[in-house]
């Protein structure tokens, strides 16, 4: 059975890294996410590997999520530190898609996270999710019109 | 700022050592779910087992159970009392008094179930309950042979003991004790629906049973009333 999981560790592993990335702009947290959402699969694969991909994004983007939600905790308590603009402007961007994905609806997330964070083409979105490509693109397109709401005209939207 | 903006220009491909630590931490994670599984089991148990003896001792105050292999401790009884809420098929015909001593037959119950092991009665020991294969229920002493014995289907008989009366009764009998200077105690005993009362300062030969209307029987000393 877990025959298959080690076959489709390097995609999976591409997926988790990829969404975790999005949000957290570090490789080594980006790996630490994605080895641990990984493992979480390990154990539940008979159950969930039908839909591994979609479900190893989920969990790797919550994972995500969280440490950016716990660095912002720890940023709160210690006195700011000055860094380089163009770096300070790209974690805070992070950190806004962050909370912004929080509020999407599940499908919706992970529509938004495996299409243009894991950068899966639609017609792979679909496969990952078990649904159309019409779906997904609905799907995409409710979730970008709720993040456009959340982080305003800052963003260049491309649902293309 | 777009999405791809995001994106790790070059992100690393996974290979055996990461697979290696995905696997170890795969690990760590079934271990910690069997520590809880087992954790919650035992929990479970325990929560179980204390609920279990809770009812046990909750029966046990209520009368209802009593400790296989321990004597019930002698509850001491003054003047009057009743057992339980059954009422006994009440015997027809003759209600009047009769002697205790021969009070077997007196209220027609079912044979009295006891175990095979002897059944001491009092303080001192030295006389016991047994009952035989026939059904019989017996008393006897330590210096002598069986003494007294009631026939199966007995509920109720008296047996002297030395200086005090021994009264076997079904636990579904409903005792009344009319005795003014005498000093009784219940004792139920274990594996039975044997009640033992033991009054001391009482003669076997001057008291008296009788089954009243209403299936209670009332145990009366002729010299104090």
């Amino acid at each position: 059975m877990e025959d298959d999981f080690v076959d489709r560790f390097e995609e999976l592993y591409g997926v988790a890294y990829r969404a975790a990335y999005g949000v957290l702009g570090n490789r080594h947290e980006a790996e630490e996410c994605a080895q641990e959402s990984l493992a979480r699969l390990l154990t539940r694969w008979p159950r969930v590997n039908t839909y591994a991909a979609p479900w190893v994004a989920r969990v790797s983007i919550n994972l995500a999520i969280d440490r950016v939600r716990a660095d912002q905790r720890a940023a709160r308590l210690r006195p700011s530190e000055p860094a380089e603009r163009s770096e300070t402007d790209l974690s805070d961007r992070r950190r806004d898609l962050a909370a912004a994905l929080v509020a999407l609806p599940r499908r919706q997330r992970e529509a938004i996270v495996l299409r243009y964070l894991v950068d899966l083409s639609e017609r792979e979105t679909a496969g990952a999710m078990g649904c159309t490509v019409g779906t997904v693109k609905s799907t995409v397109s409710r979730g970008l019109d709720h993040l456009r709401t959340e982080l305003g005209g800052t963003w260049i939207w491309d649902e293309a | 700022m777009t999405f791809d903006d995001l994106h790790d220009p070059d992100p690393p491909r996974p290979g055996m050592c990461e697979f290696a630590i995905v696997a170890e931490r795969a690990n760590a994670i079934r271990r910690r779910r069997a520590q809880i599984a087992v954790r919650s089991t035992c929990v479970v148990l325990a929560l179980g087992a204390a609920i279990t003896l809770a009812f046990t001792r909750f029966d046990r105050d209520d009368g209802g159970m009593v400790p296989a292999d321990t004597p019930s401790p002698t509850v001491p009884v003054t003047s009057l009392t009743q057992t339980t809420t059954t009422s006994p098929p009440a015997p027809t015909g003759d209600a009047a008094p009769i002697l205790l001593a021969d009070a077997s037959l007196l209220t027609g119950l079912p044979p009295i179930e006891m175990s095979a092991v002897p059944i001491p009665i009092g303080a001192t020991g030295r006389s016991e309950i047994v009952a035989l294969d026939d059904g019989q229920i017996c008393t006897r002493t330590d210096v002598g042979p069986v003494s007294e014995c009631a026939p199966a289907g007995v509920g109720l008989y008296a047996v002297d003991e030395n200086l005090s009366v021994t009264v076997v009764a079904d636990d579904e009998v409903r005792l009344n004790f009319l005795v003014v200077g005498a000093t009784c105690s219940r004792t139920p005993l274990s594996r039975t629906d044997v009640v033992v009362w033991t009054c001391n300062d009482l003669d076997v030969e001057q008291t008296t049973a009788e089954v009243r209307d209403d299936g209670i029987v009332v145990i009366a000393s002729e010299q104090e009333r």
